[in-house]
C-alpha cells in the first residue's frame, strides 16, 4: 500500500538537517545563497507538511457515509390486519414494482385478493433472510394465507424487507454509497479515462502537457477558463481543498497530487476518485460518486449499468447541474454521445456498440421518482435519541444502519389527516393560516414511536411542536388525579360521592381563585366516574385538594412525568406545561396498565458491515399496580362513550373500543386529545404558536384529527381486563347505582372485587 | 531420562486438564437454574406465527446467542403483546442474562397479563404466575434480597400443584 514509512521519513528528516547545518556554515558570506536556502527550506517544509496532510487523510479518509435510517420492517403473517391499500403502499414505499409477469426480486403481481411478492434478500439485525417467494392473500381485512409460490409450503412468518425512511447527513450534506473499484464496470472506467484523464495510467499525478495547453487557453481569456486537471488533481481538490479558483490552491494541488501518486496505487486512486466526485443534487442531499448515482439516476446497483447510462454519468462529472439529465435533457443527451464517441476513438468500445448506445434514449428514473419522502419530525427525535449514545460524527459519516420503529403507513394517516383537518378548522375559525398542530402515534404495547407530526405541512422541518412546544396540558392532566384517588382503594371507587360546588382559593399570586365548570353550573353530589368523564373543573379541584398535591405529583412520577410540576391549585386543572411528547409517555403508562416504557425510536443499531452495535431493548418498570390503572381505564372508556368525548360513538366503528381524555385550556388557546385503541396511543394537540384562542375545545378540534387516525390506521380494540382482582358493572351517573345492562346511559365500570357499589338504582333514560 | 518422560506426561495431563475445565461454559450459580429453564410453555391460543419465533428464540438462547433470541421474541411480542408466556421467556432471558432487575419488572408484566383476557384455566393461569414467582424468587436471590426471594418462592409454591 504505502510506498514509506513514517520511520524511515523521519530518519531522512535528520539527515537532511544535519547536512543543511554543515552547508549554511560553509555558506556564511553569500548572503543570496542563505536567502535562497532559506526559501528552500520553508519550501521542503511546507511540502513537507502537504505530504503529512495528504497522507493523514487518504489512509484515514473516513468516507462519510450517513447513518441510513430504515422504517419498521412489513411483517406478514396469518391474521395480520391489513388492507389492500396498506399492502401496496407499503410494496410501494419499499421500492416494490408492479409487474404483470416478473419473478425477480423486487416485484409483485396482483391477481384477486392475492399477491405475489418476491421479497428481496436482506441482512436483518437478527439474521439474513433470502430471497423470498410469497403469496399473500387478503381476506375481509386481514391476511389470511401465506404461502412459498414456487414449492407451496406454508410461511408461519416473513418479513418485507423495510425501506429507507431517511438519513443524517453531515452538515455538508454529503450522501453516497461506496463502491469497490473491482465491482465497477470496465466501460464506466474506459469512459471516464477517455473523457478526463487519458493519460491517466502514465502519468506522475500531474499532466504537464494539458497544464501549459490549460495555461495558454487561460491567459488568452484572461481568467481561469480551462482546467488540465488530471484524475488525481480532481480528486485533490476534492478532498482537500476548497472550491475557490486560485494560483495558490492550483499550487498545493499540483504539489498535493505529486505527493498521493508518490504514496498510492493507481487503483486507490481511481477507487476514491469514484467515491468521491460529486455527481447531482437531491434538494439538499449531494450525490457523490458513482455507487450513489446509480441508484439515484438509475435506481441500479452500479455494476448492472448500460453503456450508455454509463455515459450520461461520466457526461455530468463536468458539471452535474449543467448537463441535469432531468433539466437539460438535450444538454445531457449531446454529452453523453460526446463521451461514446470518445469511448470509441480511444478503441473501447466498437463502431458498432457505439451506434446502438447512441441511439438510445436517456434512461434515467421518471422525475417522481426521485423524490424521497421526508419526515423531519421523526427523524428530529430519532436524532436525539441517538445522540444519547453516539458522537454527531460517528451518525453523519460511519453509515450506521438505523433500524426505527418509524411506520410508514401510520405516517401517511396522520399527515392527511392534519394537512385536511387543520386547514378545515382553520378556516371555520377565521385563524388565517396560524393554526398549528401535532401528533405523537406510538405502540400500546411496547411504547414503539409509530409516528410524529411537527407542522400542519408536516415535510416542513422547521419548529417540531411535537417535541418543543411547551403548552398547558389542561383536563388531560385530571386522569392522574383520579388515578390516585383510586389508588387509596380503601376511600375511593369509581362510583364514590364527591361534591361538584363552587369553590374559592388563594392562588399562587396571592389573589382568590375560583375555577368554574366549562358548561358553567355546578353539580352538587355525583359520583367520580362521573366527575372525571364530563370533566368537572370544582369537583376535581375539591377531590386534588382532599387528596393532597404531593400525592398527585407522586402520580404524575409515576406515569413518567419528570418535569417540576409546581404545587398551586391551579395545577389540578392543568396549568401545567408539558410537550406533546411528555403527554404521550404519561398516556402511555395508562396504557401499558402501570407499567412504564421509554418512548423509543430505535429497536438497533449496526454498523455500516452489518455487525450489531447496539440494541435497544424492551424496558418495562412497573410503578402503579395494574388494578388501579385499569380502574381508571375503564372510565377513561366512558369518557369516550357518555363523556367529553361522546362524539367518538359516532366518529369511530361500533366494535373499535377506545379510551381517551380531552383537554382545553384556558380560553380555548390549547386543544388536546389523548387516548388509546388496545394497540395504538395517539396524542394531537392543536394551537397557535403565539398561543391566541383558537375557538376550539379537546373535543371540536384535536378529537376529529385523532378519531380520523385512528379509524384509518389498522387496529386492535381498547378490551378490558378480566381478572380474579377486578368485577365489573353497569352504573348509573348520579347516585353511582347499580343498573341492569340494558341501560343505555349506564356507565360499564371496573371495582376491586368486593367494592362495588351495593345499591341497586334505575335506569335515567 | 525416565524423570524428564514422566515430568513431559504430568504436564500433558495437566495441561489437558486445564484446558478442559476452561472450555466448559461458564455455569450459573443460581441453584435449580439452567439454560433450559428459557423453555416455555406457549398456551392454547398462541398463532402460528409466534409459535415459530419461539422456536427460533428456543434455538437461538439454545446456542447461547441471547441477543438473537430476545430479537426474535420481541417480534413476537410485537405480534401478541397480550399473551403472558412471551413476557415470562423475556424475563427468563433476562434473568439467564443477569440483569435480574429486569427480569423481576418482565415477570410482573406477565403476571400481570395472566388471565387478563379471562378466556384460560384458572389451573393454567396459575401454572404461569408460579413460573412468573419463581423467576422473581431466582431474581430476588440474584440481587441479594433475600426475604423477598422467600416471599417470592412462598407464592411460587402456593400456585403450582
Amino acid at each position: 500500500m504505502k510506498k514509506k514509512s513514517p520511520v524511515r521519513r523521519k530518519k531522512k528528516r535528520a539527515a537532511k538537517k544535519s547536512s543543511r547545518r554543515r552547508i549554511n556554515k560553509k555558506l556564511q558570506n553569500l548572503p543570496y545563497m542563505r536567502i535562497f536556502l532559506s526559501l528552500l527550506l520553508i519550501f521542503i517544509s511546507y511540502v513537507i507538511y502537504l505530504d503529512f496532510e495528504v497522507r493523514s487523510q487518504f489512509d484515514g479518509r473516513k468516507w462519510s457515509v450517513p447513518a441510513r435510517v430504515y422504517a419498521r420492517p412489513l411483517e406478514l403473517y396469518i391474521g395480520k390486519p391489513l388492507s389492500h391499500e396498506q399492502l401496496r403502499f407499503e410494496l410501494k414505499t419499499a421500492g416494490y414494482r408492479d409487474t404483470t409477469n416478473n419473478n425477480k426480486a423486487g416485484y409483485y403481481q396482483k391477481s384477486g385478493n392475492s399477491y405475489r411478492v418476491v421479497i428481496r434478500e436482506f441482512d436483518f439485525w437478527d439474521g439474513h433472510q433470502p430471497p423470498r417467494y410469497v403469496e399473500i392473500k387478503l381476506e375481509d381485512g386481514f391476511v389470511s394465507n401465506v404461502t412459498d409460490f414456487r414449492d407451496h409450503t406454508d410461511i408461519a412468518e416473513v418479513r418485507l424487507e423495510p425501506s429507507l425512511m431517511g438519513r443524517i447527513y453531515p452538515s455538508h450534506r454529503e450522501d453516497r454509497l461506496l463502491v469497490k473499484l473491482r465491482d465497477v464496470p470496465e466501460h464506466l472506467i474506459s469512459a471516464l479515462l477517455a473523457v478526463e484523464d487519458r493519460q491517466f495510467y502514465s502519468h506522475y499525478g500531474v499532466n504537464p502537457k494539458a497544464i501549459l495547453r490549460a495555461m495558454v487557453a487561460n491567459i488568452k481569456a484572461g481568467s481561469v477558463v480551462q482546467g488540465g486537471s488530471t484524475l488525481t488533481q480532481q480528486l485533490v481538490k476534492n478532498f482537500f481543498l476548497t472550491k475557490k479558483k486560485s494560483l495558490v490552491r492550483k499550487f498545493n494541488e499540483a504539489i498535493m497530487s505529486l505527493l498521493l501518486e508518490m504514496h498510492y496505487e493507481k487503483e486507490e486512486i481511481l477507487q476514491a476518485y469514484l467515491n468521491e466526485i460529486y455527481l447531482g443534487q437531491d434538494k439538499k442531499r449531494a450525490i457523490h460518486g458513482f455507487g450513489l448515482a446509480s441508484r439515484f439516476y438509475f435506481d441500479k446497483p452500479v455494476y448492472n449499468l448500460e453503456l450508455s447510462e454509463i455515459a450520461t454519468l461520466v457526461a455530468m462529472v463536468k458539471g452535474p447541474s449543467y448537463y441535469d439529465p432531468w433539466r437539460h435533457k438535450k444538454r445531457n443527451l449531446d454529452r453523453r454521445n460526446t463521451v461514446i464517441s470518445l469511448m470509441q476513438q480511444q478503441g473501447s468500445i466498437t463502431a458498432y456498440q457505439a451506434k446502438i448506445a447512441k441511439a438510445e434514449p436517456l434512461k434515467v428514473l421518471a422525475r417522481s421518482n426521485k423524490i424521497s419522502s421526508s419526515y423531519p419530525a421523526y427523524m428530529d427525535l430519532l436524532r436525539r435519541q441517538l445522540q444519547q449514545d453516539y458522537q454527531k460524527e460517528d451518525l453523519t459519516s460511519e453509515g450506521l444502519q438505523i433500524f426505527s420503529t418509524f411506520d410508514p403507513y401510520v405516517q401517511k394517516i396522520a399527515e392527511q389527516a392534519v394537512k385536511q383537518k387543520v386547514n378545515q378548522l382553520d378556516k371555520q375559525n377565521n385563524l388565517n393560516g396560524s393554526l398549528q398542530s401535532s401528533v405523537i402515534v406510538t405502540n400500546t404495547n411496547n411504547a414503539d414511536v409509530l409516528a410524529v407530526v411537527g407542522d400542519r405541512q408536516p415535510t416542513y422541518a422547521g419548529f417540531n411542536r411535537a417535541l418543543d412546544a411547551l403548552r398547558p396540558v389542561g383536563s388531560l392532566i385530571k386522569p392522574a388525579v383520579y388515578l390516585t384517588a383510586i389508588q387509596q382503594k380503601n376511600t375511593y371507587s369509581l362510583a364514590s360521592i364527591i361534591e361538584d360546588k363552587n369553590i374559592t382559593l388563594k392562588a399562587q399570586d396571592g389573589k382568590l381563585w375560583s375555577p368554574r365548570n366549562y358548561s358553567g353550573e355546578s353539580h352538587g353530589e355525583i359520583p367520580l366516574f362521573k366527575a372525571l368523564i364530563s370533566s368537572y373543573n370544582q369537583a376535581t379541584v375539591r377531590l386534588g385538594l382532599s387528596l393532597g398535591f404531593e400525592s398527585i405529583v407522586k402520580t404524575l412520577r409515576n406515569l413518567g412525568i419528570q418535569r417540576d410540576i409546581p404545587p398551586y391549585p391551579s395545577m389540578l386543572l392543568g396549568a401545567v406545561t408539558m410537550t406533546p411528547l411528555e403527554v404521550t409517555q404519561m398516556y402511555q403508562t395508562l396504557s401499558g396498565e402501570g407499567f412504564i416504557t421509554p418512548l423509543h425510536t430505535i429497536r438497533k443499531v449496526l454498523t455500516a458491515k452489518g455487525e450489531p452495535l447496539k440494541h435497544y431493548p424492551v424496558k418495562i418498570q412497573q410503578t402503579i399496580d395494574e388494578t388501579s390503572v385499569r380502574i381508571l381505564n375503564s372510565a377513561l372508556h366512558e369518557v369516550t362513550r357518555h363523556g367529553t368525548a361522546s362524539s367518538l360513538r359516532w366518529r369511530l366503528p361500533e366494535n373499535l373500543k377506545v379510551v381517551g381524555k380531552t383537554g382545553t385550556t384556558n380560553d380555548a388557546r390549547d386543544s388536546w386529545f389523548a387516548g388509546f385503541s388496545g394497540e395504538h396511543l395517539i396524542v394531537t394537540w392543536l394551537g397557535t404558536d403565539d398561543n391566541q384562542p383558537i375557538g376550539l375545545t379537546g373535543s371540536s378540534g384535536a378529537l376529529p384529527i385523532w378519531a380520523d387516525i385512528m379509524k384509518k390506521i389498522r387496529t386492535r380494540p381498547f378490551s378490558f381486563a378480566y381478572d380474579e382482582k377486578l368485577e365489573y358493572h353497569y352504573v348509573e351517573e348520579t347516585k353511582g347505582y347499580i343498573v341492569d345492562e340494558d341501560c343505555s346511559s349506564a356507565a360499564y365500570l371496573a371495582f376491586r372485587k368486593n367494592a362495588a357499589p351495593k345499591d341497586n338504582g334505575t335506569c335515567i333514560k | 531420562m525416565k524423570n524428564l518422560k514422566l515430568y513431559i506426561v504430568r504436564a500433558l495431563i495437566l495441561f489437558l486438564t486445564t484446558a478442559l475445565i476452561a472450555c466448559q461454559a461458564p455455569k450459573d450459580k443460581t441453584p435449580g437454574w439452567t439454560s433450559d429453564s428459557g423453555e416455555v410453555r406457549p398456551g392454547p391460543n398462541t398463532g402460528k406465527a409466534v409459535l415459530a419465533l419461539l422456536n427460533k428464540a428456543r434455538q437461538a438462547s439454545k446456542k447461547g446467542s441471547l441477543s438473537a433470541a430476545e430479537s426474535h421474541l420481541e417480534r413476537a411480542i410485537r405480534i401478541e403483546p397480550d399473551n403472558p408466556t412471551l413476557w415470562l421467556y423475556m424475563a427468563k432471558l433476562r434473568l439467564y442474562a443477569e440483569k435480574p432487575s429486569e427480569a423481576i419488572n418482565l415477570a410482573k408484566k406477565a403476571l400481570a397479563l395472566s388471565g387478563r383476557g379471562g378466556q384460560t384455566s384458572i389451573a393454567s393461569q396459575h401454572s404461569l404466575q408460579s413460573d412468573c414467582w419463581r423467576v422473581i424468587a431466582h431474581a430476588q436471590q440474584k440481587m441479594g434480597n433475600l426475604k423477598d426471594a422467600q416471599t417470592a418462592q412462598d407464592k411460587a409454591k402456593s400456585l403450582s400443584y
